[in-house]
């Protein structure tokens, strides 16, 4: 196995293969920065033209689009507070607000050695590992799914800051608005009040576009603020993470790694889902959890570091079991059948040279990532200061864009603009965003899981008689209550504190 | 003079504007042609529109992209073809879900499902009995009395509400004599998530089409038991369900292409000509196989009469 690497490295730095491996990683960070444009997308484009390359380039390059746009849905977030990927919706907490302090370069900084780090244990993994875990993805029914949505629910109580109560509202709306459109199961059509363009339901790239993109752009209009950050920055240099910051990160985008990574093997598991639950964990585990969403590099770090991983780890049922865990990697296995490719043991062992190039390859993008984009880190981070009256039409423009890009339809456009008026309410009225979004991702896979295993077993027995299904439950219901428990405990410590200091 | 340059400029307007009328009349096509696809990038309809788009593009010198308009049963995107222009630049990659039973699925649709210019169908891809590779049940035969015997706790994949997947396991029922309703339906989003359920064991019998089908098979989780066509998948030894002992189950997805109303007939002449000639060429059909679809050509009478035959037996299978 160790020869087949090498080989493989060794085929992956011929010129040919390094130029598809950059060119993919170029495409897919651009596409990751530009809102809307997600890699499903940017690989649907570049599926016709895929057909005229060599296989193995043909694969380097979908594969580039896909890890690079992880790596740059994070810019834009941080910076602008504007979620290039669902994914970085996450980023965005800490992030944005680490920018507002004048630390845009740092959380850059942070996100891309994050992202770095899961990409090369993801690879490394993907390695030595590889298709013996790929049975996981398969035997992970809709029980197991259930107790895993349930459980991640419980991070709707991490995101819903200050407000409980207010969190799950949004987090309820957010389901609701998912349910809107075709029932995916029995195709029974919800709230689309007659109109076929409802039919469709809501994608969640609009909705993220107008609450995140346009309803940011709106607020800070209004509060007529001049540039994001007004200070200076200082060099390059000085915004790599050093010392103790630099350690908290580390530790945090190593968690977020196996995080990543372990969930990434399920079907259906969504990068952004990740990002939402290492951020959660990173946040239970701290000592210090109420200042997170105010500039906590850990914010940052963890979900970087888990998307990527996810992104990685959804490779191995693709190849191994030619089960794609994303819509991007249902591209990418079009594009290996097209290319007359079946993956499975036969691929490993028909096609070791392409498989391991392919793995080769996804070394040298990683690095190629992290040196693209670390130096572009002080470069993004000026745009923190650039005039607001000329970045604002820009960015409105490109939500626009962004918004029509994944259906091609100009009502998803509308869409966005409207969920832009009502996040700048949402905003106004100081009520999270974060929990509406997690409410829309979980929903359609909350409600499919449980009709799902109901139908298997007849009875909901199902979530008590398997192990793994009840372990989750029992998790999510420890989980609420510690974490219930623990802010009740420290708004009475915070309570006794005031108390005290007005005695004093 | 100014009078004499007035004219000029008129005159080359109205040769241009004329120029472009005449466009029309020159030989099909001349402008970039759209194929619509209802469904998701990457999936066996999908692949197979790239192929024959790329195969037209040399041919006709023009571009012909492929754009995705998933969603909403594919009404959206039928919707949008039924009310383009007549031109032969927009075109919907039609097939069995977005025409036959079309109407069955969804009710208020704001046209007739025959209204529509049929062109011409340029493949098909059958669905394909299959059992997680470690089941107990080996044939079509031993599943039937699976069926039969333990019908109340009967698990099989259903895509919900009405399609290619559904019917052929109604028809499966209807000749086994098994009321489908009684039996356990696990619905889920798609064909790769089916053979995903089935792979994984949670079902007893499921059902999919290639393209889901070959990479978990090559990875020996799958058994598929038979393929409901008339004739057998190259090169796999399974059997036809007519073979195992089930006639009257085909059920093929086939793939072709339809227009809006009231299309020329010269427009429809070309595609048919160009769609005749494709599926006969060789390295078409090796890529078509390789998006797992088999390349057959039936001309735009033959697909109209599928259509309606295809309509009226889901009408009778799901009884509405």
């Amino acid at each position: 196995m160790d020869a087949g690497l090498l080989s493989g490295l060794a085929n992956a730095l011929t010129p040919a293969n390094i130029g598809f491996a950059l060119i993919g990683c170029l495409l897919g960070t651009l596409v990751g920065i530009l809102p809307g444009l997600g890699p499903a997308s940017a690989m649907a484009i570049l599926l016709p033209v895929s057909i005229y390359l060599p296989p193995t380039g043909a694969i380097i390059i979908m594969a580039g689009i896909y890890y690079g746009a992880m790596y740059g849905g994070s810019t834009t977030a941080i910076l602008m507070n504007i979620p290039g990927e669902v994914a970085s919706v996450v980023t965005a907490q800490d992030g944005f607000a680490m920018t507002k302090q004048g630390r845009a370069g740092q959380a850059l900084a942070i996100a891309a050695i994050g992202s770095y780090l899961a990409g090369m244990l993801g690879t490394v993994a993907i390695a030595i590992v590889g298709p013996r875990i790929a049975d996981l993805a398969l035997h992970f029914g809709p029980p197991e799914y259930f107790g895993l949505v349930l459980f991640s629910m419980t991070a709707l109580v991490s995101f819903a800051g200050q407000s409980i109560f207010a969190g799950l509202m949004l987090g309820v709306l957010g389901m609701w608005l998912a349910s809107i459109g075709t029932d995916p199961l029995t195709g029974t059509q919800r709230l689309n009040f007659g109109t076929f363009e409802l039919m469709r339901g809501l994608d969640i790239v609009p909705v993220l576009i107008g609450l995140f993109g346009i309803a940011e752009v709106l607020a800070s209009l209004e509060s007529k603020i001049e540039q994001i950050y007004g200070g200076s920055l200082g060099s390059v240099l000085s915004m790599i993470p050093r010392g103790a910051e630099m350690a908290r990160g580390m530790a945090a985008s190593a968690r977020g790694t196996v995080i990543g990574f372990v969930l990434g093997l399920l079907p259906g598991m969504l990068p952004a889902l990740t990002a939402y639950l290492s951020y959660d964990v990173e946040r239970q585990i701290s000592r210090t959890p109420d200042r997170f969403g105010s500039g906590m590099i850990e914010g940052v770090a963890a979900p970087e570091a888990a998307n990527n991983a996810t992104a990685m780890a959804g490779f191995i049922p693709l190849l191994s079991l030619g089960i794609p865990t994303t819509p991007a990697l249902a591209i990418l296995l079009g594009t290996l059948m097209i290319n007359g490719l079946t993956p499975g043991p036969m691929l490993f062992q028909q096609q070791a040279l392409l498989v391991w190039t392919v793995i080769g390859s996804m070394l040298i993008a990683n690095t190629a990532l992290l040196v693209l984009n670390l130096p572009l880190v002080g470069l993004w981070a000026r745009i923190s200061r650039v005039p607001y009256y000329v970045l604002a039409p820009i960015v409105l423009a490109v939500c626009v864009v962004g918004a029509y890009a994944p259906r091609n339809t100009m009502f998803d456009a509308w869409v966005a603009i409207a969920f832009g008026i009502i996040g700048s309410f949402l905003r106004r009225l100081q009520m999270p965003l974060a929990p509406l979004v997690l409410g829309f991702l979980l929903g359609p896979m909350l409600e499919q899981s449980l009709r799902q295993s109901i139908a298997l077993e007849g009875t909901p027995a199902i979530f008590v008689t398997r192990p793994i299904p009840l372990a989750l439950i029992v998790g999510a219901v420890l989980v609420l209550g510690l974490t219930l428990l623990i802010r009740r405990r420290s708004r009475a410590v915070s309570g006794l504190i005031r108390d005290s200091a007005k005695e004093s | 003079m100014l009078r004499v340059v007035a004219a000029a400029l008129v005159g080359a307007m109205l040769t241009a504007f004329g120029a472009a009328g005449a466009d029309a009349q020159n030989k099909y096509p001349t402008r970039p042609v759209e194929l619509i696809v209802p469904f998701v990038a990457g999936a066996s309809t999908d692949a197979a529109a790239r192929v024959i788009a790329q195969v037209l593009e040399a041919r006709w010198g023009v571009p012909v992209k492929v754009v995705n308009k998933p969603g909403g049963n594919t009404v959206p995107a039928v919707t949008e073809v039924m009310a383009a222009k007549p031109d032969g630049t927009t075109l919907l990659v039609d097939n069995i879900a977005s025409s036959a039973m079309l109407d069955t699925v969804v009710k208020n649709l704001p046209f007739k499902v025959s209204d529509r210019t049929f062109m011409g169908i340029m493949g098909h891809t059958p669905m394909m009995f299959i059992v997680p590779a470690d089941s107990p049940i080996k044939t079509l035969k031993e599943a039937s009395e699976a069926m039969r015997t333990g019908t109340e706790s009967f698990t099989w994949t259903s895509l919900g509400g009405v399609g290619a997947q559904d019917m052929v396991f109604r028809r499966f029922a209807a000749v086994v004599g098994v009321d489908i309703a009684k039996t356990r339906a696990v619905a889920s989003k798609g064909g790769a998530e089916a053979v995903t359920l089935t792979a994984g064991g949670h079902v007893r019998l499921g059902a999919g089409t290639w393209s889901a089908i070959a990479a978990p098979l090559s990875a020996g989780k799958l058994r598929i038991l038979a393929v409901a066509a008339a004739d057998r998948w190259p090169k796999l030894d399974v059997p036809t369900t007519s073979e195992a002992g089930f006639p009257d189950t085909e059920v093929s997805f086939w793939i072709g292409i339809s227009g809006p109303p009231r299309l020329p007939a010269e427009i429809v002449s070309a595609w048919d000509l160009a769609l005749k000639e494709a599926v006969a060429d060789k390295a078409v059909n090796e890529k078509m196989l390789n998006a797992g679809v088999l390349a057959s050509y039936q001309n735009a009478r033959e697909m109209a009469a599928r259509v309606e035959r295809e309509r009226e037996l889901t009408q009778k299978l799901f009884g509405r």
